[in-house]
């Protein structure tokens, strides 16, 4: 009897590893919510319909023709941007890379859109 | 034996909670056009909730103002002006804009149109109109005169309306009403930049909203948490042109005909009503910085405001002060 209680755990065992396991699992969730949302790949939209999804990884430069006009979207070293227009006041390439979901790459006049795929970013939404 | 399983059961129960059920609630989101503008509908999707459905009914919503506003925009033809008078949606909408234009002694004004157009600014094809055109034009505008044909139901006295002023805070409105109707408790409307807050995120923390830096399209220099809000920005960065190394805001002040040029790069307006924080958020502007702290502290709307001034200064009223981080210089804080 004495001797099976020397090699149980105390209770004060107990409660360390029940710490240290929590400690684990928010570590790896913490790391989770960091990459929540897929930086890896962007989603052209037009007319709210996605047309293309972009894998980042890949560099490459196109011309896209949104039936409006043309965008001429770039991804390098894991950013994408709109680097050309045709459009009348060329907001779009003004945004630079995309960064953040908060705040998609927008060319109103050819009705195009550039978000990452759905996650979170910084903040959830801009006033502008 | 009892207690040697009850610590694992207990680990069991730990791994569960911290992984699988805890997972958060993923938002769906669309993009669409309308008013001229992208629309973003993000929506937190409860068990019961069907988002596609959601999601259409959000754009269909908007898609039903925008014809509604539409119908009104710039008319001045007898029997759409009777529509708007008749209309009892449309009449409802312009006697609230009317009141606001009386409250803010004309800064916010639905019957600039005329002089809107004559800028350029609905076309698109900017110009300068002379010093006779514009006073010619300022004669036939005024929120009384509108006011006066609304009392004498008198299409033929109504002056052309810009309803766009309040459209997208009205759409928003009427769009988290629908939602709010058929069980959505979470979701963020951006309408052409107006973000407006239905409830909190899921699990019950504010949302953040940042602020669009008026110098940079791709940053923002303020974050608010906020839940239940209306979030609308004014700026002079919106839809201006360049002429003769002159910038233009589309805003017009109502008084003179010319597009605002004071210290404000931005007003951002933060209340409860859709409406007003987007009607004010032009008002605010037209004002200047002076003038709308002194609206502000006439106390008679219950808003909060941010003001960004052309020296990239930064002012708000008390009730951010709780929820508003910024890294630029915070130039006092209106009581």
């Amino acid at each position: 009897m004495t001797g099976r209680n020397e090699h149980s755990l105390s209770a004060l065992q107990w409660i360390l590893i029940f710490a240290g396991l929590i400690l684990l699992l928010l570590t790896v969730r913490f790391f989770f919510d960091l990459s929540d949302g897929n930086r890896e790949r962007a989603l052209i939209l037009l007319d709210g319909k996605t047309v293309r999804t972009l894998d980042l990884s890949e560099d490459q430069t196109f011309v896209l023709d949104t039936g409006y006009g043309t965008n001429t979207i770039q991804v390098t070293d894991g950013c994408v941007s709109v680097t050309d227009a045709d459009c009348p006041d060329r907001v779009c390439t003004a945004h630079g890379p995309l960064t953040d979901n908060s705040m998609p790459i927008i060319c109103l006049p050819h009705h195009l859109v550039i978000r990452f795929e759905p996650g979170h970013g910084d903040v959830d939404i801009i006033a502008e | 034996m009892k207690s040697r399983i009850a610590p694992f059961i207990f680990i069991l129960f730990l791994l569960t909670a911290l992984t699988g059920c805890a997972k958060k609630t993923e938002p769906v989101r669309r993009e669409f056009f309308s008013m001229d503008t992208v629309m973003q509908v993000i929506l937190y999707p409860d068990r019961d909730s069907d988002p596609a459905k959601m999601l259409d009914l959000a754009e269909q919503e908007v898609l039903r103002t925008d014809a509604l506003l539409t119908s009104a925009m710039g008319t001045a033809e007898r029997d759409s002006a009777a529509k708007i008078l008749n209309d009892s949606e449309l009449s409802a909408l312009l006697n609230r804009a009317l009141l606001i234009s009386a409250d803010t002694d004309g800064a916010f004004d639905p019957t600039v149109w005329p002089i809107v157009d004559a800028w350029g600014f609905y076309s698109g094809s900017h110009r300068i109109p002379k010093e006779d055109e514009l006073s010619a034009l300022l004669q036939t505008i005024g929120w009384e005169k509108a006011r006066s044909a609304m009392n004498a139901s008198d299409p033929d006295a109504l002056p052309k309306l810009d309803l766009g002023a309040i459209g997208k805070g009205y759409a928003a409105s009427t769009v988290k009403e629908k939602l709010h109707e058929n069980g959505v408790t979470s979701a963020i409307l951006s309408l052409g930049g107006n973000v407006s807050l239905l409830g909190s995120r899921p699990d019950g923390s504010d949302f953040t909203v940042g602020i669009r830096d008026p110098e940079d399209p791709a940053a923002y220099f303020a974050t608010l948490s906020l839940s239940d809000k209306a979030v609308v920005t004014s700026g002079s960065y919106e839809r201006s042109f360049e002429q003769d190394g002159v910038r233009y805001s589309h805003i017009i002040d109502p008084k003179t005909g010319h597009p605002v040029d004071n210290s404000l790069l931005s007003v951002t307006v933060v209340a409860d009503d859709d409406i007003l924080a987007d009607a004010l958020s032009t008002a605010l502007f037209v004002m200047g910085p002076d003038g709308a702290a002194q609206f502000y502290q006439s106390g008679l709307y219950d808003f909060d405001m941010i003001l960004m001034e052309k020296d990239r200064s930064v002012t708000i009223t008390q009730g951010l002060k709780n929820c508003f981080e910024t890294a630029e210089t915070l130039k006092g804080i209106l009581k």
